[in-house]
């Protein structure tokens, strides 16, 4: 436990020093990005077939062009991992890729021995391993320049993107024998308040200037968002391994543009506000629920900005 | 989400958390904790002064080592200072004749040597009759220190009869004046640091008595020979003691904070407390309290030790080629012994802004007395709001305890018997009202507890033997929690010790003893497998976890010897081995060990060759090799020391020490990948090597009474190699040049101003490249690029203490001011990342920070 005092000395140091940064926000979408795969079966059972959907947006309007491939079991269940066993596997010829322009489904079967092949203590964490590229051209299986990456995305001109100018995810399909998962559903958006049907483009003032990236900048218009999660979506028990569970579930905030107060909530407290910077004339929010077993789910909404 | 980069790190950095390691144990040997006194002046004679030299009227100092024994009789004196041979043969004449008070241990009578300086001076009388002409007659005089400077702020007490009758304070000069009635009076001279002085002088009618007195520091000129204890065995050891420990700058006077100033110290990474010796992890360098090894040597954050300073009497800093009595451990050794309870009730009170103190102590009887001290942080009511103010979206709560509680009886004339129970507690916890963006977890929370309670006994018999026994057991506690995610460990140690040392024959002496180390641990957690130090941050929320829970044990038991052979005098030469059972790795491990020093020069100034060279093994940690969660096969980690240097004496208080190491690292337990068949996630082998070498460099200035300071400065490198085909890489805590320089000074009045300056090149640390969407928290993974292949920009800092300290009625009061960072130099501590890994920025340590203490002292 000698470790302990250095890893809060950490925490400390590292909460007090590095509020100071001025990154631009993960929850604006800037650039081509997969912010969520949502799967009809976030548990299955070996020798299932698992069918996913992708939420991915190119904030430059290109055509998206998707990559699959999965991995059994990766190590510590990690992207990193997921991406090293499937890229070995590949190399192989065990897996393969499924590639397609805007494809943004994708279905795969557990296989049988995804479980028994792991020792029974460690059968909890049996995953398949889900890898979604997303890319504004073309992706080929080559090395990304600078970056030990066995995946190369090049745009229409042929030049080489670097990794952050296109996106790479893992979800985790979770393998059980028995134990099933639904997906949380987001039931009612709401805007001030008030109902905030897909359908409907609501209005806003700028409150920021276009350079701002901090919520305390807004000055103005910054109405109240928020989603309605079902009381389904909280699940709750005791699973095939007799451990007891209790889900937590979150409801993340993105954006083509604007500033939110909280992009991440927690539970059924999901209100957030938000306010758009100057310069922006149309934005898209999106609006995704995820549990901690692998549940995922979302809806969008658009916005107009004046003035 | 510009919280999402730091929280990424607060989550990979708490991962660490859930490596805990229950720390090896192994009890050094233990030296006398008693309180001694020095010697003290009860007859003065006042040297002839030479009739050779009265007509050049010259003035000399002569200082003469004096051994006396139990009795106070002076049986020996040889000069160590010359002022020339005819003052050099009338200050030994006048040595012999000098009586003592003899140095006490715990009250007894002791033999002891100390350094006694004679002055000659011829009485001007140009100095007298600049002295107004008085009704009654005049004292005037200076008091000086050892080395002949002057000592302002000493008080200087009259007394007639036993009754005070004038009382002053020396001047920037040292000087002071009385103004009195013919007689004889009593002049006593006091000054903190000072062993206090008396002399009586007669007055005479309408005429001035000049006088010069010479007081010395305590502690520092003052060597005591006691019978049994030990010389220097060591190639080096760093030794810290009362004030040193209090008074460093930019430690709070804090006494393990301390060490890391000595040389052969890294500064750790952001300023976490973890001790990093001469280029090892911080897991291999052990802290001993009393004998007893503790899981935990600091509080949380680093900002404080578990122990407070005091009730240490001293630390002993091993950087390396430790003796046998040492094992379980291949770095370096810090031993925090505890002192005696005083035979006199006293008590301390402080609060400063970190936490609330308290001692008290005393005697039950002649022969048995008790201390017990507690301290509280108030770290909670602060911080919160803090870094709700500098926009930290987090609730914290981190409190910590610790307390000490001590019984000593003499059993015997020649044993004590000492019974101590000391506890510490840590808890934090993080709640997020807002979740970070990068891995949505509730919060986290850390508690860290453990409890030891040690029988001790120390026995003596006559001056050739002593045999320390000592047994301790305790519980360990800790609980960590990401999110729904926990890890509890609770371990259960006991620990024994027999040490014995006894002379053989002359220039012979056994030093053996056994150390056993037994554990039993239940551990429940429900992870997913933990990433290693120096793995890249990875979201943990909806990651899937193991449930695990289990009983384990293990014994480590270990014998050792050493001969201490004196063949020559001023040459020491230690041969010794170590045998050691690991229970858990099924494992017989024997480290032969060796160690010279030889005082080319024995007398002052003293000139000491040293070198050594040694095997040391290292258990792996229990989560490394305790089935289920470690790897059955993993073996202990070897090292071997080398190192020569060489000390010398400037002036009594000024010294210098070189020294020149090498490490060799042999089978150091990595970990591998390996899928999930195992149910940490990962495996552990013994592929890993590496070495670290350097130079140290100490120029050191002894607490003279007024003064203490050091420069120290490391040159080192340490490297490792992951597998045997791997490519060398530096150490991640790898740091090329240390450079420390401090100190501390008494301005007189109670006011006591210090400083401190360190300079540390940046530390290593691995890039990160990119990331991988977590799809199922809506985070990134980050992608580590080359592992350690940059290094952060230096490191440098002032601290300064400013300390006011007021006398009162039978104690004293003080008000200080520890000023961290006094220059707001914003030295990188780490890196911040964006929320996809692709952009960083170097992350600031902490700004300049005032600490305002008050102390109140009885």
């Amino acid at each position: 436990m000698n470790t302990v005092s250095k890893v809060l000395a950490a925490l400390a140091l590292t909460a007090l020093s590095a509020c100071g940064d001025n990154f631009e926000p993960g929850y604006r979408v800037a650039s081509p990005r997969i912010l969520a795969v949502a799967a009809d079966q976030p548990y299955a059972a070996p020798g299932a077939t698992v069918n996913l959907t992708a939420l991915g947006h190119d904030p430059g309007g290109r055509t998206l062009e998707w990559a699959w491939v999965t991995c059994v079991n990766p190590v510590a269940s990690t992207p990193i991992a997921c991406f090293a066993k499937a890229a070995a596997d590949a190399s192989t010829g065990k897996v393969a890729f499924a590639m397609g322009a805007e494809r943004t489904a994708f279905s795969f079967t557990v296989p049988s021995d995804a479980l028994s092949s792991l020792p029974a203590s460690t059968r909890s964490a049996a995953t398949v391993g889900v890898l979604a590229i997303a890319c504004p051209g073309k992706i080929t299986l080559e090395p990304t320049p600078n970056v030990a990456f066995p995946i190369r995305c090049t745009d229409a001109t042929g030049r080489a993107l670097a990794l952050e100018e296109f996106d790479v995810g893992m979800k985790r399909v979770f393998v059980r024998a028995t134990d099933r998962n639904a997906n949380p559903a987001i039931s009612m958006v709401t805007w001030n308040g008030a109902p905030w049907p897909e359908s409907e483009v609501k209005e806003v003032r700028p409150c920021a200037d276009a350079g701002s990236n901090k919520f305390d900048d807004c000055k103005g218009d910054t109405p109240k968002i928020a989603a309605e999660l079902t009381r389904a979506s909280f699940e709750s028990g005791l699973d095939e391994y007799g451990v007891p569970f209790k889900e937590s579930v979150v409801t993340q905030y993105y954006a083509t543009e604007g500033l939110f107060q909280n992009p991440t909530r927690l539970g059924s407290s999901t209100e957030t506000a938000w306010g758009a910077r100057r310069g922006t004339s149309e934005v898209t929010l999106w609006i995704v629920a995820r549990d901690s077993r692998g549940g995922a789910s979302w809806t969008t909404r658009r916005v107009r900005v004046r003035g | 989400m510009t919280h999402t980069s730091r929280c990424a790190a607060v989550l990979a950095m708490l991962s660490a958390v859930l490596t805990a390691n229950p720390t090896s144990a192994q009890e050094p040997a233990t030296k006398s904790s008693a309180v001694l006194v020095a010697p003290k002046l009860v007859e003065e004679v006042v040297p002839e002064y030479p009739a050779s030299k009265t007509a050049s009227g010259e003035s000399a100092k002569v200082v003469v080592t004096l051994t006396i024994d139990a009795t106070g009789a002076v049986t020996d004196a040889v000069v160590a200072t010359s002022g020339g041979e005819d003052f050099d043969a009338s200050a030994l004449a006048a040595a012999k004749k000098l009586v003592f008070e003899p140095a006490t241990k715990d009250g007894k009578p002791i033999p002891a040597k100390i350094p006694y300086t004679f002055a000659f001076e011829v009485e001007k009388p140009a100095a007298a009759s600049t002295v107004k002409a008085v009704a009654n007659g005049a004292l005037r005089g200076v008091i000086k220190t050892g080395e002949d400077a002057p000592l302002p702020g000493a008080t200087v007490t009259i007394a007639s009869h036993g009754k005070t009758v004038a009382t002053t304070t020396t001047d920037a000069n040292g000087a002071f004046a009385f103004e009195l009635a013919p007689g004889g009076y009593r002049v006593t001279v006091t000054a903190d640091g000072f062993a206090p002085y008396g002399s009586d002088e007669n007055v005479a009618e309408k005429s001035v008595t000049a006088v010069t007195y010479r007081t010395t520091s305590k502690g520092a000129g003052v060597e005591i020979n006691v019978a049994g204890k030990r010389p220097p065995r060591e190639v080096t050891v760093h030794s810290l003691e009362g004030e040193e420990i209090k008074k460093i700058p930019g430690t709070n006077g804090d006494a393990l904070r301390a060490v890391e100033n000595m040389p052969g110290v890294a500064r750790p990474p952001g300023g976490i407390a973890m001790l990093i010796v001469r280029g090892s992890g911080p897991a291999d360098t052990g802290v001993f309290i009393d004998g007893t090894s503790v899981p935990l040597a600091y509080h949380f954050v680093g900002l404080t030790s578990v122990f407070p300073s005091e009730v240490l009497e001293k630390i002993e800093f091993y950087p390396g080629n430790f003796g046998t009595e040492f094992g379980r451990h291949m770095g370096g050794v810090v031993d925090v012994r505890l002192r005696s309870p005083k035979k006199t009730w006293g008590g301390l009170l402080q609060f400063d802004l970190l936490d609330g103190r308290f001692l008290l102590e005393g005697p039950i009887s002649s022969k048995t007395r008790f201390l017990v001290a507690g301290r509280r942080s108030w770290v909670d009511a602060w911080l919160g709001p803090v870094m709700k103010g500098t926009g930290a979206d987090l609730t914290v709560a981190p409190v910590y305890y610790d307390s000490q509680a001590v019984l000593e009886h003499d059993v015997t004339p020649t044993t004590t018997a000492r019974l101590v129970a000391f506890g510490s507690s840590d808890r934090m916890k993080l709640l997020f009202s807002s979740p970070p963006a990068g891995d949505p977890i509730t919060g986290l929370s850390v508690m860290t507890r453990f409890f030891r309670l040690q029988a001790r006994t120390d026995t003596r018999f006559g001056d050739s033997a002593r045999w320390i026994n000592m047994v301790s057991w305790g519980i360990d506690e800790g609980r960590q929690e990401i999110g729904d995610r926990y890890l509890d460990i609770t371990l259960r140690p006991l620990n024994a010790r027999s040490d014995l040392r006894a002379k053989l024959a002359d220039g012979i002496t056994f030093i053996g003893g056994l150390d056993f180390h037994y554990v039993t641990t239940h551990v429940d957690l429900f992870l997913p497998p933990m990433p290693q130090p120096g793995d890249a941050p990875s979201p943990f929320f909806a990651r899937p976890a193991t449930a695990l829970a289990f009983n384990a044990k293990w014994f480590r038991p270990a014998a050792y010897a050493t001969l201490e052979l004196t063949p020559a005098k001023g040459l020491k030469l230690l041969p010794g081995v170590r045998a050691d059972w690991t229970s858990d790795t099924s494992q017989w491990t024997f480290s032969p060990r060796g160690i010279a020093r030889w005082d080319v020069t024995p007398t002052f100034p003293r000139t000491t060759l040293k070198g050594g060279v040694g095997l040391y093994h290292q258990p792996p940690e229990p989560y490394q090799s305790v089935a289920p969660y470690g790897t059955p096969g993993v073996k202990v980690n070897r090292a071997t020391h080398y190192a020569l240097g060489f000390e010398q004496e400037i002036t009594r208080f000024l010294e210098v020490s070189v020294e020149g190491f090498y490490k060799d690292l042999q089978s150091l337990v990595v970990q591998s990948d390996a899928a999930t068949s195992a149910a940490s996630g990962t495996t552990f082998s013994n592929a890993g090597s590496g070495r670290a070498f350097g130079g140290e460099l100490l120029a050191r200035y002894k607490n003279d009474g007024r003064f203490f300071g050091w420069i120290a400065y490391t040159l080192s490198r340490s490297e490792r190699k992951d597998s045997p085909s791997g490519a060398t890489r530096a150490f991640e805590y790898d740091q090329t040049h240390i450079l420390t320089a401090l100190g501390s000074y008494k301005l007189g009045e109670g006011w006591q101003l210090g400083a401190r300056w360190r300079y540390v090149t940046g530390s290593p640390y691995t890039p990160l490249v990119g990331g991988i969407a977590d799809l199922d928290a809506g985070g990134y993974s980050a992608i580590a690029g080359a592992p350690w292949s940059a290094r952060s920009a230096a490191f440098h800092r002032l601290d300064v203490r400013i300390e006011k300290t007021w006398k009162i009625s039978g104690g004293s009061v003080s008000a200080y001011l520890d000023l961290q960072n006094a220059y707001n130099r914003k030295s990188p501590e780490g890196r911040s990342y964006n929320y996809n890994y692709s952009k960083s920025q170097p992350l600031a340590g902490l700004p300049i920070l005032p600490v305002i203490g008050l102390r109140g002292e009885l």
